[in-house]
């Protein structure tokens, strides 16, 4: 075989055999190291990215959110703004598609998405801000389901923006919105930032103890990860 | 009376069509239906950007999915390139014949699982004869024009239905994209009346 052959098998054949086989060995890595964190008393872990102009997260975040009520896992939520593939020349259609699409999927959850038209990311970009903002209450997860449900859930048009949102911020944290959100964007640019680093690009993207799942898409998996890591309570 | 018409897109380079396939075609024994099959070039070759961050991870939920499924999976040959375009050839001649399904699911299995060159003219003649089309007539599709028109008439229809990905599925004017979407394909074509085969 040729020196282009070799490269030719090897990018073919060889690479995407030698992931799957190397995945498949940290998959049994990660269960012995979360047997060592339960041992140390600790829990699992689930970052989840989502955004607010995003249907999927308003189906992935309670749900992603509920298994905490069923597995020993903690879950971090990290909005973002910015999210897909830059320059993708199909975002307009991905848009419309994630709509019907995210429809059906709330069917199947006995849910309705009452919403028939995607939003803007600009005009919902300050509830990833605000959804910082609450960090630092606890407050992030109550905030982002409610929020992600007004928009998503409840109603066909964005409610007026910021005021109702002022309003479920003060129910939930019981202070005001943050008047400057500057710092807080600084924070969501970091989320988005962690996302990429970490090797995701799409919301809602669940990384499960070092795995990465769409959220909205694989909740039995992500169960069946959390599993067989232990995690079940 | 006809019966209702159900398209379903397919690619030989993607892994979830290759998880779609089986059961795709089983909806045609399964439902009333006129399963009509439409092969597609790789999303690759259609200009659709494919992040290395992306390509990792349909690689593990492909996996995954696969496992879930009972599905071989791992030992993979990318087709990319020349054997994607031989298989689409002569899948789009064994539909002429009925045989699209057949072809399908045995030249995937091979592309994701089995880990051979689509590219090789032994290989491909092995698969042919194993989904009972005759390679010397499947040599010439490979090279048939009027075949590769009939692709790129495939990827401009799946455009028309607002689509660029695969396995995507179109059933009056509803579109469902993805292996783990048949499920919800299944409860429109329950919903508009067709009820399930005995079998």
């Amino acid at each position: 075989m040729s020196q282009t052959g070799i490269r030719d098998k090897a990018k073919r054949n060889l690479a995407p055999r030698v992931l799957i086989a190397a995945w498949d060995r940290k998959r049994r890595l990660d269960r012995r190291q979360a047997a060592v964190r339960r041992a140390l008393g600790r829990r699992g872990r689930i970052e989840l990215y989502f955004a607010f102009d995003d249907p999927y997260s308003a189906l992935a975040v309670p749900q992603v959110l509920d298994l905490e009520q069923r597995y020993r896992v903690d879950v971090t939520l990290y909005p973002v703004v910015s999210h897909g593939i830059s320059g993708d020349p199909d975002e307009a259609l991905r848009r419309d598609y994630s709509l019907k699409d995210a429809r059906r999927l709330a069917q199947r959850l006995g849910w309705t998405l009452s919403r028939n038209s995607p939003i803007p990311p600009g005009q919902v970009a300050f509830l990833a801000a605000w959804a910082e903002g609450a960090r630092k209450s606890n407050d992030i997860n109550s905030f982002s389901r409610k929020a992600l449900a007004v928009l998503w859930l409840s109603s066909e048009n964005v409610p007026e923006v910021p005021a109702s949102f002022r309003d479920l911020y003060r129910e939930i944290t019981s202070e005001a919105p943050p008047a400057s959100t500057a710092l807080l964007e600084g924070k969501v640019a970091a989320n988005e930032r962690r996302m990429k680093r970490k090797g995701h690009w799409e919301t809602p993207a669940a990384r499960v103890d070092g795995e990465w799942f769409f959220a909205h898409e694989r909740i039995p998996q992500i169960e069946e990860r959390l599993t067989y890591l232990g995690w079940r309570e | 009376m006809s019966k209702p018409v159900v398209e379903v897109f397919l690619s030989y380079r993607s892994p979830y069509s290759y998880l779609a396939g089986p059961r795709a075609f089983a909806l045609a024994e399964r439902f009333e239906i006129d399963l009509r099959y439409r092969g597609v070039r790789p999303m690759v070759t259609r200009g659709v950007p494919l992040p290395n961050a992306k390509r990792l991870y349909i690689l593990m939920d492909a996996k995954r999915e696969a496992d879930r499924l009972g599905m071989p999976f791992g030992n993979i040959f990318d087709p990319l390139g020349e054997g994607a375009l031989r298989c689409l050839n002569i899948g789009e001649y064994a539909n002429t014949l009925g045989l699209a399904g057949a072809f399908f699911i045995r030249a995937t299995r091979a592309i994701w699982a089995e880990g051979q060159d689509v590219r090789k003219d032994a290989v491909l003649a092995a698969l042919c004869k194993e989904s009972g089309l005759s390679w010397d007539v499947c040599r010439k599709a490979i090279d048939d024009p009027a075949i590769t028109d009939q692709i790129e008439k495939n990827i401009a229809h799946l455009r028309e239905l607002g689509q660029w990905g695969v396995p995507t599925f179109a059933f009056e004017g509803e579109v469902f994209w993805g292996q783990d979407r048949i499920v919800d394909l299944e409860s429109a074509l329950k919903k508009a009346g067709l009820r399930e085969k005995k079998r």
